[in-house]
């Protein structure tokens, strides 16, 4: 669905980009209580998706741009960028190819997000450390990028359902 | 939820799981190869006890007691590598991202390559 009006759409992006900024600042503080370096219930990823189902993939590529740059530019390392920026590609690539099928809800698409994300971030550490076993790594990650994808996208659709009448107006 | 999204869970499901085909069978005395910006800078069997410092760009310190090896120390800014524990199965691993250190079990018979180890 498209807005009307580019600057509503603008002001709608930058919300949405800030928001995905703070949760992701939010969920560094608090780590999962788990020994799985990397894992992240991916809040800001559910702003992403936000952007894709309201405007399209344009905009949620702007999202995701301005949230991993200046993540990485203000609580971030050089390297944490590469890895947000590869995962963060291949998630809403595949968020992206899932858009507007009817058999696909937002939970699916979070979900495909969520692993593909996981699978971008366990690459690069593999290339980054040159030590191909980093692979293993992907199943636990992996099954929890599962779960945790499916919290956001039931986030996402939640917002999703109370932003649609802001749309039309 | 829809059909599709139960697809998209059991598809992702076993996209994490491939892995798992890749991973060695148990060797019977594993060692740790531990690897600084991609290159190894040493093997340790685990059936040794010892204690490997890394000073370079950051440290770390890795020691194996009882057939398994953890970090014990690191001053790398997010600490993971230190939670992560102790490994002791081929196939795991430690990652320490900042100081770029890994190590990694590998079965007996597994080579890694003709390599300089240095052991301290």
């Amino acid at each position: 669905m498209r807005e009307r009006s580019p600057v509503r759409r603008l002001v709608l992006c930058a919300l949405l980009a800030s928001g995905a900024l703070v949760l992701s600042y939010v969920e560094s503080l608090f780590p999962l209580p788990l020994p799985l370096p990397g894992a992240r219930l991916g809040l800001g990823n559910a702003m992403v998706l936000l952007a894709l189902l309201l405007f399209g993939l344009r905009e949620a590529a702007g999202v995701l741009a301005t949230k991993v740059l200046l993540s990485a530019l203000l609580f971030g390392t050089p390297l944490s960028l590469a890895y947000a920026a590869v995962g963060g590609a291949l998630s809403l690539s595949a968020m992206a190819l899932l858009n507007g099928r009817g058999s696909v809800t937002p939970i699916g698409q979070s979900v495909a997000g969520a692993v593909l994300h996981n699978a971008g971030q366990v690459l690069v550490a593999t290339a980054i450390t040159a030590t191909p076993e980093l692979l293993y790594y992907f199943t636990p990650l992996g099954l929890l990028g599962v779960l945790t994808g499916g919290l956001s996208g039931v986030a996402a659709k939640l917002c999703l359902d109370r932003l649609r009448p802001l749309q039309g107006r | 939820m829809k059909r599709g999204d139960f697809v998209i869970i059991a598809l992702a499901i076993l996209l994490a799981l491939t892995p798992l085909l890749l991973r060695p069978a148990r060797g019977a005395a594993p060692r740790a190869v531990v690897r600084k910006d991609g290159e190894i800078a040493a093997e340790l069997p685990l059936d040794e006890d010892a204690v490997l410092r890394l000073e370079e760009g950051g440290q770390n310190v890795l020691r194996v007691s009882g057939g398994a090896i953890r970090m014990e120390e690191a001053d790398c800014p997010d600490g993971t590598c230190v939670r992560q524990g102790a490994i002791q199965n081929p196939g795991e691993t430690i990652v320490c991202l900042p100081h770029r250190v890994t190590v990694t079990i590998v079965g007996n018979g597994e080579g890694t390559g003709g390599v300089d180890a240095v052991v301290q």
